[in-house]
């Protein structure tokens, strides 16, 4: 038993003392997975109104916890090929910190989770379930369990991620004549 | 679903704490004279905390049958009060994270996911009564993460079951020390791999060895080793869910020789069960979910015994039919109808309603 609390204690600090990439690094990261190495990757805030918030909560069932968002905008020859959104939803305990890239005709390039916490439920960053959001847009209602698939053991977080792309998605409609 | 209490802007920079529960309504009426009886089996509240992004608390603790009374002349059967989890998870990485408290062990499927929404059936499996004694939960660490893309595991020492507990009807149940005082002179090893092929399928292998003697030479080693595999799929409204177990236990002659018991050398026990959401052939534009099912489960805690003979009693089938209703995806309204029969030929059969709820 003492060697195991031993082992135990050498993983901890042997992990904690592990370099970590911010979620800004993870990402431009992400988003040059999505839209090619080469591409430029600039980010600005964009104020949400009260109105604006409440509009995207009515529709999304899910509403901006915070009143600007940052918006990263990616290009690739002096033109803009896509946009990110990061946001955190609510599992279990812990925020799920994930990332939408959503290209130029308003669909989801790719879903990519920067930050899980959870102990269960870390199948929503498996690539089986994120491409089930690629080509999905504004006017898909991405109904958890049906337009896209649950994941047994994982039903909070796949509820999560799916409300909250769905945010996103209703977001950029809103906001894509300014951004 | 947790409800959090506070709201942060940045999800790493404060710290939060959430509340949750499940609980579930039984009404359980046996075929015959006997007269049906209401019993809110189980309520139960979570408490987690997070103290930053790395590091959180989570627990969960239960009342059983509403209140705690002594288990008098007249019979009536006590509740119980107990925490089920209560352990400080410091999660590194998607790769590695670790866990100490009271944990669960990560045995089949029902001992890790239990809220009534998540299962068929009013009352849960047999199988996850006497062969994986749900609620299984020890003082222990561990660690868990993912090792590869779709592939996640657990592993973690916790206290053992004690040989005095083991019996011929339950098998581990009564085995188990439940961080209660527990003793930590049966250290053991649980662990699980679970592989997510496709997000219809999920499949899962576990482990549990120990010994459970704290070292009496008398009662021998008395190592109880015990392996399980699930396996749950669905696809276009259809769910399946198998899961099996077998449990070996070395020195059980021994053991029953100082304990006057009957404690088997093996014990195992299987179901399966497949279930059809019929709602949408109803009404196609409905979010609710009305799935009948079947499942039918076969265990036996004398498989294999020695110096006495096996009773026919325990080894036991159970086939359930009844139907789901799920108006969402955390609220169940739940029939069934069991048969329940055995290798002495004494057939029983029980009618259950029940409610469920998880947030």
């Amino acid at each position: 038993m003492k060697s195991l609390l031993c082992f135990l204690c050498f993983i901890a600090f042997a992990a904690s003392s592990r370099g970590q990439s911010t979620i800004e690094d993870k990402a431009k990261a992400g988003l040059h997975k999505m839209f090619g190495d080469s591409a430029a990757i600039s980010s600005s805030w964009r104020r949400l109104s009260g109105s604006e918030i409440d509009s995207i909560a009515q529709l999304s069932h899910s509403r901006w916890q915070r009143d600007s968002l940052q918006v990263y905008v990616c290009s690739a020859h002096q033109k803009t090929v896509g946009y990110g959104f990061v946001d955190d939803v609510k599992g279990k305990v812990q925020f799920i910190t994930y990332l939408t890239g959503i290209n130029t005709d308003g669909k989801v390039q790719d879903v990519d989770i920067l930050a899980y916490r959870e102990s269960y439920g870390g199948e929503v960053a498996y690539e089986s379930f994120r491409r089930q959001f690629r080509d999905k847009s504004s006017a898909d209602k991405l109904i958890p369990g049906k337009d896209i698939k649950n994941i047994s053991g994982a039903t909070i977080s796949v509820r999560a991620i799916t409300t909250g792309v769905r945010k996103i998605l209703l977001t950029y409609d809103l906001l894509k004549g300014t951004l | 679903m947790f409800i959090a209490l506070s709201f942060t802007l940045a999800a790493s920079a404060q710290e939060t704490t959430s509340i949750g529960g499940y609980g579930e309504l039984h009404y359980n009426e046996p075929d015959g004279a006997a007269r049906g009886t209401l019993d809110f089996h189980r309520f139960v509240l979570y408490l987690g905390h997070t103290f930053n992004e790395k590091i959180s608390f989570k627990s969960e603790v239960e009342i059983e049958h509403t209140k705690i009374e002594a288990t008098g002349s007249g019979g009536a059967e006590g509740g119980e009060v107990a925490i089920e989890q209560a352990y400080l998870d410091w999660h590194f990485s998607e790769h590695l994270g670790m866990k100490a408290g009271i944990i669960l062990a990560p045995i089949g499927v029902i001992n890790q996911i239990h809220e009534p929404p998540t299962f068929n059936g009013v009352e849960r499996p047999s199988v996850d009564d006497v062969v994986i004694p749900t609620t299984w939960r020890e003082a222990g660490a561990g660690i868990y993460g993912s090792f590869a893309e779709n592939t996640s595991y657990q592993l973690y020492a916790m206290a053992g079951l004690r040989a005095e507990g083991l019996s011929g009807e339950e098998g581990l149940r009564g085995s188990r020390q439940e961080a209660l005082e527990s003793s930590p002179m049966n250290p053991s090893i649980t662990g699980r791999i679970d592989v997510v092929p496709n997000t219809d399928l999920k499949l899962g292998a576990s482990f549990f060895v120990g010994s459970t003697t704290e070292g009496d030479s008398a009662l021998g080693s008395g190592t109880v080793g015990l392996v399980s595999a699930n396996a749950q799929y669905s696809t276009n409204g259809f769910t399946f869910r198998a899961v099996g177990a077998f449990a070996a236990i070395s020195d059980a002659d021994k053991i029953n020789a100082v304990y006057g018991n009957d404690v088997a050398d093996q014990i195992y026990g299987y179901y399966i069960e497949g279930a059809y959401d019929v709602m949408p052939l109803l009404c196609a534009e409905s979010e609710f979910s009305l799935s009948p099912f079947i499942r039918c489960e076969k265990f036996n805690t004398q498989a294999k015994v020695t110096g006495f003979a096996a009773n026919p009693l325990y080894d036991r089938n159970v086939t359930t039919v009844g139907a789901t209703f799920k108006p969402t995806f955390n609220t169940a309204f739940k029939i069934d109808y069991q048969f329940f029969n055995n290798a002495a030929d004494v057939n029983t059969k029980q009618l259950n309603f029940g409610i469920g709820y998880s947030f």
